[in-house]
């Protein structure tokens, strides 16, 4: 139970109980704006009945020819409101979307190989390992890891027929973060 | 560009951003490789124009400007030469000139479809719709490219909405617009953002019957089952028309998991039951035939803002424009024989009883089959009975309410949330439903043993304490309370052992609840160890779990209230939360309000000052990065989002935090700078263009705990002075600064331009005041004065009649003089500010009168008014807070009065003697201030005081270590003697640098 609905740039201003988390980045004012300046309908929020922010998704569509797709770039909920399926509420959103409207092949989405808890949500949700990204995190996160891998996670759509986005060998398939970038 | 010419400036301004020195930031080396290619091509328009970025970037704006102009006048069309001039103007705050620039390029070359594009956006850029309008339609003409005529459909309509367009004209773009998008080629259902412009034209026309006939065209609902936006546009539409029934079996078929709406061509998808709030908000609305204050106010975090009074008036001026323009509209059309729209509404007519019962059953079913699993059926069925008990004839049933409370907790309690969805179901309690309601939280276990126990215990504590009310709150059942929820926290603490670091620990909300019930116990005891008990209690459980942030939140409020801001203790607490980017806007507060208070800038100290500024960097992006995103939203044609952006512009540009950051900065900077004419002259004019402003007051208060009792609430009860400063604080302080300023200035308007932030010209002045300014700063509404602690009042009603005492000495001083008029800044009301007529009177003394009683007695009252807060039943912060208004009158005291300084040319003039004892009778009251700070220092900070912190923390804080409460406690007075220490020498060096 929540409000789904688009995410505004005025959501920016009240976004504090989900973005002071440690996990959760806050970028500039252009990231935020360019995500919403192009695919406003991939982006959306979800809102408590008392009027709070309680999660948002920030995605995109990208990619040539059968590697089009839609892109999560950032699921992320308040503390006070996780257990409540949430996350899948906007997955599901975005995945209708990334379907229907864009008519992409797959969904998918880049995770730190050692936040077991999010991996395990997504494959509870239809997401698979399709390959691992050599240090694709730059940066130190949250657990303390430098440089830590990524899986690139991705669940198919209706118009993926063969399951192309789909492999079961996938976590063994590595390539460097340069190749996919 | 040749491919010459490309490798010329390659170095400068290349495409790899690495190796180019204007974007690595070395100005020297990009200034050198341009003086080297001018002098080989001293007329090439692309190096004076990179040489005028580089100096524009390296804050050389007269010479950047010079050669700007120079490239100007030859009206340059090349791409990368506008590129460059275009950065430059926008650096130099000459937005204008970029528009300009780029309209004479499009003339030269009209049938460049791509300079036709960026002319266009730079219009967007300066909100400059009137020529975007035109510059778009031009481009539709020559290009026939429906995307241009979307162009100019949107730009009209900004046009329309902006608030300096006449209600006529307003009227006139939107009958235009839609004129132009009915008629479009590319209809505008082709896109979800195009229907949704075309939607809200009819929807600001009030033409809601169309709006809903295309809404409900087989395209216009297959956009609502993909777009949210458009969905949303539709519920309003629905809600406007008050199409009750359709709405509601809309509503109660996508809860049910049936949307005719939605194309199902997917197994899965069939069994998809929207569980949308707005959903079942909707079928409720549809039940009432009503919408709810009450949910509108919950979800509509927009109502609940509080508004610049100046932002009210206009919008009252705004609709009362329209109304009488509707009216005439409206008269015209019925001449004409236009009839109203047909009631579309008849319906069989079902009693509210029965349409109640109905969806009771509906919302009982899907309660029943969501079990556990999701929260609206069951929460829907509480609004459901609370708007049949509180806003509905119908007589509801006996204790049903309270049931319903009760069954949610029972389902819910072990959810996070529980606490926040009931609260407001809660809070209006009373009587025997109150005894009913706490009878079912006394049921709930006990119990820390398990997660979802220790869940529904701090969920029901919560939803107790906020029941509570003051005649039930002593400082008995607070202590009792307080060792209670310490023992279930240290109870609760072994379940989250084995949780990583990064996790938040379960019992956190009892620790939360912990710290409220002494800042509780403070309020009605008045006694302020509560305060470094509460801080001590949180600091320990914050390295049980490091990350919890309201914690640090909470740590940030009490430290202040303690003294211990500057720059330890609260700082270091925001600094680790780290606010960013916008969040320096919304959150700033936290550290900045009052910040003068803890500022050591008068010993040299800037810690505080370089916090304003760096929370002031978001300003400059928005100006940069938010014009750039509307073009860019253009671009994509994402019409849905243009208007968003203009709002979030306009709030974060007219943020009230920024100027209050911007005040407190000036506050501050004056005890540490002289001031010298230069800085009175720039900060005036910058002073009297905020005084214009329609500010927004985008600060989050809302991240703070908020389980107090009734009428207690953590925020109010923990900020400086017990009340935020807003606008009527920033209008007052606004009018000290200016009024003292001006007596000190001698701006003369016909000087080359003094140095103004250039993202300040971008804004206009938004208000249309008729007052003169004059009159405007002498008028004090009583809203203004309450939102002033009693210190900053007796500070107020000083400043003011010294400078009324001084005004006709300054006006018979004062060589010939203009006031400081930009007319570019200040259109209305800047010409009557000081009379200028300095000439004639020179010579002529004004009549003496001797200074008043309040401005005599101001320095010595504030010794007494310190002695008085200094008692050790107070709080440090209000010892600071009378020290620092004295600081900064003696401050403005001496800006005001160095005109008189060098003697008086007229023979047996009083003033310089009456100036001069009070001077010296501020001066001996400086400094007995400054010798009761340094006792406070000595008192406070002390060794005793340390163990009589860690002693009391002991007493009162089960299970607490001796060594960590002493560890904090040491940390507290080390602190507070640093800053008392810092404010009485500052005071001291005050007195002699401003004195001199």
């Amino acid at each position: 139970m929540s409000i789904l609905r688009p995410f505004r740039a005025t959501d920016l201003f009240q976004f504090n109980n989900i973005n002071l988390d440690i996990w959760t980045e806050t970028f500039s004012i252009s990231f935020y704006l360019s995500y919403l300046s192009r695919w406003p309908d991939l982006c959306c929020t979800q809102q408590a009945a008392n009027g709070q922010l309680m999660s948002y998704v920030l995605g995109k569509a990208e990619g040539q020819n059968i590697e089009w797709h839609g892109h999560v770039t950032a699921l992320t909920v308040a503390p006070e409101y996780r257990r409540l399926h949430l996350g899948r509420n906007m997955m599901d959103l975005l995945e209708r979307i990334s379907d229907q409207v864009y008519h992409g092949f797959f969904v998918d989405l880049y995770v730190r190989y050692s936040n077991h808890k999010a991996i395990g949500m997504y494959e509870a949700l239809g997401y698979s390992v399709y390959r691992r990204v050599q240090e694709y995190y730059g940066s130190i996160g949250p657990g303390g890891v430098e440089d830590e891998d990524a899986f690139d996670m991705r669940k198919p759509l209706s118009r993926d027929i063969n399951r192309r986005s789909v492999r079961p060998n996938g976590k063994g398939i590595v390539v460097s973060a340069a190749d996919v970038s | 560009m040749s491919a010459l010419q490309e490798r010329q400036v390659k170095p400068i301004y290349g495409k790899c951003k690495r190796m180019n020195a204007l974007e690595t930031g070395s100005l020297k080396a990009a200034l050198q490789a341009c003086n080297k290619l001018l002098k080989k091509q001293p007329a090439s328009e692309l190096v004076k124009s990179l040489k005028a970025l580089t100096l524009a970037r390296a804050g050389k704006a007269e010479e950047s400007s010079s050669l700007c102009d120079q490239v100007l006048v030859r009206k340059p069309t090349e791409d990368i030469v506008l590129a460059a001039l275009s950065h430059s103007l926008r650096a130099l705050g000459r937005h204008e000139d970029v528009t300009a620039m780029y309209d004479e390029a499009f003339k030269k070359q009209p049938g460049n479809e791509e300079l036709g594009a960026q002319t266009f956006m730079a219009n967007t850029k300066i909100s400059n719709w009137k020529t975007a309008q035109q510059v778009s339609t031009r481009m539709h003409k020559t290009f026939k490219d429906d995307r241009f005529l979307y162009w100019s459909i949107m730009s009209a309509v900004l046009q329309a909405n902006d608030p300096h367009t006449p209600a006529a004209t307003r009227s006139m773009l939107f009958g235009l617009s839609l004129r132009l998008i009915e008629t479009a080629n590319t209809q505008s259902v082709s896109s979800p953002d195009r229907f949704y412009l075309h939607l809200s034209i009819l929807f600001e026309m009030g033409r809601l019957a169309e709006a809903q006939k295309l809404l409900s065209s087989p395209a216009g609902q297959r956009l609502c089952a993909t777009s949210l936006v458009i969905d949303e546009v539709r519920a309003q539409v629905a809600v406007k028309l008050g199409i009750w029934k359709a709405e509601g079996d809309l509503a109660r078929q996508r809860l049910e998991g049936v949307d005719p709406q939605q194309e199902l061509h997917e197994e899965a998808e069939q069994n998809k039951k929207d569980r949308n709030w707005l959903t079942y908000l909707s079928l409720l609305d549809a039940t009432f035939r009503k919408q709810s204050e009450f949910s509108l106010r919950a979800t509509m975090v927009e109502l609940n803002r509080v508004r610049d009074p100046k932002e009210v008036a206009r919008e009252k001026q705004l609709e009362d424009e329209d109304k009488a323009e509707r009216e005439r509209v409206n008269a015209k059309l019925t001449a004409q024989g236009v009839g109203a729209e047909p009631d579309e509404n008849a319906e069989v007519v079902e009693t509210l009883e029965e349409r109640v019962h109905g969806t009771h059953d509906v919302l009982e079913r899907l309660a029943d089959t969501d079990g556990q699993e999701e929260r609206g059926s069951l929460l829907a069925l509480l609004e459901l009975e609370r708007r049949v008990r509180d806003e509905s004839d119908m007589t509801p049933q006996e204790g049903a309410y309270v049931r319903l409370l009760g069954r949610y907790l029972h389902t819910f309690g072990s959810k996070p949330s529980c606490y926040e969805d009931l609260r407001p179901y809660v809070t209006s309690l009373a009587g025997a439903e109150l005894t009913q309601w706490r009878a079912i939280l006394d049921d709930v276990p006990v119990d820390t043993s398990t997660e979802s126990n220790l869940r529904r215990l701090s969920n029901s504590c919560k939803l107790r304490r906020v029941t509570l009310c003051p005649e039930e709150i002593t400082i008995e059942s607070e202590l009792e309370s307080l060792q209670q929820l310490i023992r279930h926290y240290h109870n609760a603490l072994p379940l989250g052992k084995a949780l990583p670091k990064t996790d938040l620990q379960p019992a956190d909300d009892l620790a939360v609840l912990v710290g409220e019930v002494f800042v509780s116990l403070w309020s009605i005891s008045n006694d302020p160890t509560h305060i470094s008990n509460a801080a001590i209690f949180l600091e320990s459980a914050l390295t049980r779990s490091k990350h919890n942030y309201q914690f640090r939140l909470m740590l940030i409020r009490l430290y202040r209230l303690l003294g211990g801001s500057s720059p330890c203790l609260a700082l270091e607490h925001y600094r680790t939360l780290n606010p960013k980017q916008m969040q320096t806007d919304t959150l700033s507060h936290l550290i900045l309000s009052r910040a003068a208070t803890f500022s050591l800038a008068a010993i040299g100290d800037l810690t505080m000052p370089n916090e304003c500024l760096e929370a002031s960097q978001i300003y400059a992006s928005n100006s940069t990065e938010t014009a750039e995103m509307i073009a860019r939203a253009f671009q994509h044609e994402k019409y849905s989002q243009v208007q968003d952006f203009i709002l979030f512009e306009d709030r974060l540009d007219n943020s009230l935090q920024r100027d209050l950051t911007k005040m407190e900065h000036v506050r501050m900077r004056l005890t540490h700078e002289p001031a010298v004419p230069e800085t009175i002259d720039v900060e005036l004019l910058e002073f009297r263009f905020i005084f214009d402003r329609i500010h927004h007051d985008n600060r989050d208060f809302s991240i703070l705990p908020d389980h107090q009792p009734k009428g207690q609430s953590f925020d109010t009860q923990t900020v400086i002075g017990g009340i935020h400063p807003a606008f009527g604080w920033l209008e007052i302080w606004l009018k000290i600064y200016v009024r003292a300023l001006s007596q000190a200035s001698d701006y003369d308007e016909n000087a080359p331009d003094k140095a103004i932030d250039p993202l300040y010209l971008k804004l206009v002045p938004q208000i249309d005041d008729k007052r003169s300014l004059e009159e405007r700063l002498k008028t004090v509404g009583s809203a203004e004065l309450d939102e002033l602690t009693p210190d900053e009042k007796s500070f107020f009603r000083y400043t003011t009649a010294l400078a009324e005492w001084l005004e006709p000495h300054h006006t018979s001083a004062r060589r010939p003089k203009t006031a400081p008029t930009d007319s570019s800044l200040t259109k209305s009301n800047g010409s009557s500010h000081t009379s200028s007529n300095g000439t004639d009177s020179a010579a002529e003394a004004p009549a003496w009168k001797d200074p008043p009683e309040i401005v005599s007695c101001y320095f010595q009252d504030a010794v007494a008014r310190l002695e008085e807060v200094s008692d050790v039943k107070k709080l440090p912060w209000e010892s600071l807070h009378v020290a620092q208004l004295a600081q900064e009158a003696f401050v403005l005291f001496g800006i005001q009065t160095t005109r008189f300084k060098a003697g008086s040319k007229r023979k047996g003039d009083p003033l310089p003697q009456a100036l001069k004892s009070l001077r010296s009778s501020a001066l001996t009251a400086l400094k007995s201030i400054s010798d009761i700070l340094h006792k406070l220092g000595e008192r406070e900070g002390g060794v005793e005081k340390r163990g009589s912190l860690t002693a009391s923390a002991e007493t009162a804080i089960s299970q607490i270590n001796h060594d960590f409460a002493f560890e904090i406690a040491k940390k507290t007075t080390d602190a507070r003697k640093r800053i008392f220490d810092g404010m009485a020498k500052g005071l001291i060096k005050i007195s002699t640098t401003h004195s001199a």
